[in-house]
């Protein structure tokens, strides 16, 4: 009897840990300014505003019955409308990526990218849906308290933000989880593709005219390349979530990760997407190592930390 | 003993816990493809390509075949799950986790062109046409930097748009579909001719028909390599696409509405919509 309610204790110490343990808050600040940016560069790829945001564009033929869109549009107030969402949708990365009205901006932010397949889906792939999982996880959690205008100006006025650490890891593991069902879903509809399974996946990703960026073919001499690359990918993939799960093999699956997307952006034109996978590996990084991280101009370097690291946690 | 002196979790951790609970189910359930939308693994197949290839496809088959049947157990087995699962995914703004990305590439290279039917306002015959190539954006006889990135989005559009008019049939089942696919190329058609019209248009002239031509062909498969004679035809007539829409003055036929093809080197372009 006791010692199934100490089992009991131990496991709900472990799970309150697990989740709630205060983390610093610097995790959350970096990737709020990473995907503040990246929200940016995007909204801003989709220029001219009239070709993706206003009726006589590329835009998605409006529903019917009584839809926002459909209403907004037959009314004629589509292209102002249009206009508008880009405007703000731009002014709110930007805020979110220079910590400005953090709150206000991050709650703009994914809104404003929920919204947007709404109002016009073509020209959006899945990088706009993992920035929207990743806004959705950043809500719950104040990511301007440090390397922010809100915090510069809290330091101004003199009211400073309260001491780091002191935000709860739950939002973090929320990001891990959703970064490795990604991977693990990817991976498995791929396992699902023929060509995955007979290798020559990425021979035809490589090949193809829509993506690839440089003007000649990979040569037939280096097609075992292209082999090696189909099936490390589909194990990768669908390896993350287990990889991610011990400090030794994360750190191998991060590094490969980032080889991978990196060798994907060098080849392939697929917008932002390797530099939102790469940006979203933040929530990987020990927040500890992260807050270490001393920002200078051009350059930034990781401090030596001043107490142990069990201390910086409490 | 240590146990006893731990405080207990408060009351809004254990609500949190439980929401975050719900929360990853729902994705998890939420991610689950409709067995539907797998494609079937029949048999395995003997590739006789590299080594690797041989050695492992086979094996991946069957692997495949029996992942098939787990999935289609763990879709029965969380069946109830689904309204609740859609519901959140959907009233939460995260959507179905579907993460297709390059599920099953394309073997062949894409290419779609306009063509332009212009004349004077009333005219019942066009006086002159245009080919204009709109996808893919860039050229392909450069290497693609800074403005390709503007471009994928571009690309990602007519992408979507002539995915939605190819919609297969299995994937029509709801209204909204059936007007995406009736009505998909209808955004590419609109915003090429009024960028065509404000760009070369006289005042008194107007744009009678725009149809849109899709060319694919099929990409060297693995090991070997594209006849260099063929590529070199078909960048030929490319180049001619890049410095501008290509005239015909005048235009001495009438059009059709009926589907055609034509072609250049080896692109055989397939006439797919018309307005």
């Amino acid at each position: 009897m006791w010692m199934a309610t100490a089992a009991r204790h131990d496991l709900v110490r472990r799970w309150e840990t697990f989740w709630f343990r205060q983390v610093s808050p610097h995790s959350y600040a970096l990737l709020r300014m990473l995907f503040g940016l990246i929200g940016f560069a995007s909204v801003l790829g989709m220029t001219p505003v009239d070709q993706f945001w206003t009726p006589d564009g590329l835009f998605g033929v409006p529903a019917d019955g009584l839809g926002f869109k459909a209403q907004v549009v037959s009314l004629g107030y589509g292209t102002f409308a249009g206009r508008a969402f880009f405007v703000i949708l731009l002014v709110s990365f930007a805020a979110l990526a220079v910590g400005y009205s953090t709150g206000a901006a991050i709650v703009a932010c994914f809104v404003g990218s929920v919204f947007q397949p709404l109002w016009n889906w073509l020209p959006l792939s899945a990088a706009h849906h993992v920035v929207v999982v990743v806004l959705f996880c950043l809500l719950w959690v104040d990511c301007g308290r440090v390397w922010s205008i809100d915090a510069w100006r809290a330091r101004r006025r003199g009211t400073p933000p309260a001491p780091a650490p002191d935000d709860p890891v739950w939002p973090l593991r929320l990001i891990r989880f959703q970064v490795a069902l990604i991977y693990l879903n990817s991976g498995l509809w791929k396992f699902n593709g023929e060509l995955w399974r007979d290798g020559s996946a990425v021979h035809y990703a490589t090949a193809l005219n829509v993506f690839h960026r440089f003007p000649s073919d990979v040569p037939a001499a280096l097609d075992w390349l292209s082999t090696v690359g189909t099936y490390a990918t589909l194990i990768w993939e669908i390896g993350f979530p287990l990889m991610v799960l011990h400090p030794w093999t994360r750190r191998f699956a991060l590094i490969v990760g980032v080889l991978l997307h990196i060798g994907m952006g060098v080849t392939l034109e697929l917008g932002p997407f390797s530099a939102i996978m790469i940006a979203s590996y933040v929530a990987f990084l020990d927040p500890d190592v992260v807050a270490r991280i001393r920002w200078r101009p051009f350059a930034f370097r990781i401090a030596r930390p001043r107490e142990s690291r069990e201390a910086a946690i409490r | 003993m240590r146990t006893h002196n731990v405080p207990p979790m408060s009351a809004s951790r254990w609500v949190l816990s439980v929401l975050i609970v719900c929360h990853l189910c729902a994705l998890i359930v939420g991610a689950l493809p409709d067995p539907g939308q797998l494609q079937q693994v029949t048999s395995a197949r003997q590739p006789a390509g590299n080594p690797l290839s041989a050695a492992l496809t086979p094996r991946l088959d069957t692997a495949a075949a029996a992942f098939s049947r787990i999935h289609d157990i763990c879709w029965k087995a969380t069946t109830p799950l689904h309204g609740f699962a859609n519901w959140y995914v959907g009233l939460s703004g995260l959507g179905r986790q579907r993460w297709r990305m390059f599920m099953n590439p394309p073997t062949y290279d894409e290419y779609l062109k306009a063509r332009y039917y212009v004349g004077p306002p009333d005219a019942k015959r066009a006086q002159w046409a245009a080919d204009e190539l709109i996808f893919p954006t860039h050229r392909e006889d450069q290497i693609r930097l800074f403005q390709s990135y503007r471009d994928s989005y571009t690309d990602k559009a007519i992408a979507l748009a002539l995915a939605g008019f190819f919609l297969p049939p299995e994937e029509v089942t709801e209204s909204a579909n059936q007007k995406q696919k009736s009505e998909g190329l209808v955004p590419v058609v609109r915003y090429y001719s009024n960028r065509f019209a404000v760009r070369h248009l006289l005042p008194d002239e107007r744009i009678l028909r725009t149809e849109l031509w899709l060319a694919r062909v099929p990409n060297a498969a693995p090991g070997t390599n594209a006849d260099p004679g063929v590529m070199q035809a078909r960048q030929a007539v490319l180049r001619r696409y890049y410095d501008g829409p290509i005239e015909e003055r005048p235009y001495i036929g009438s059009y059709t509405l009926t589907r055609l093809m034509e072609r250049e080197a080896d692109l055989a372009w397939v006439m797919e919509y018309g307005r």
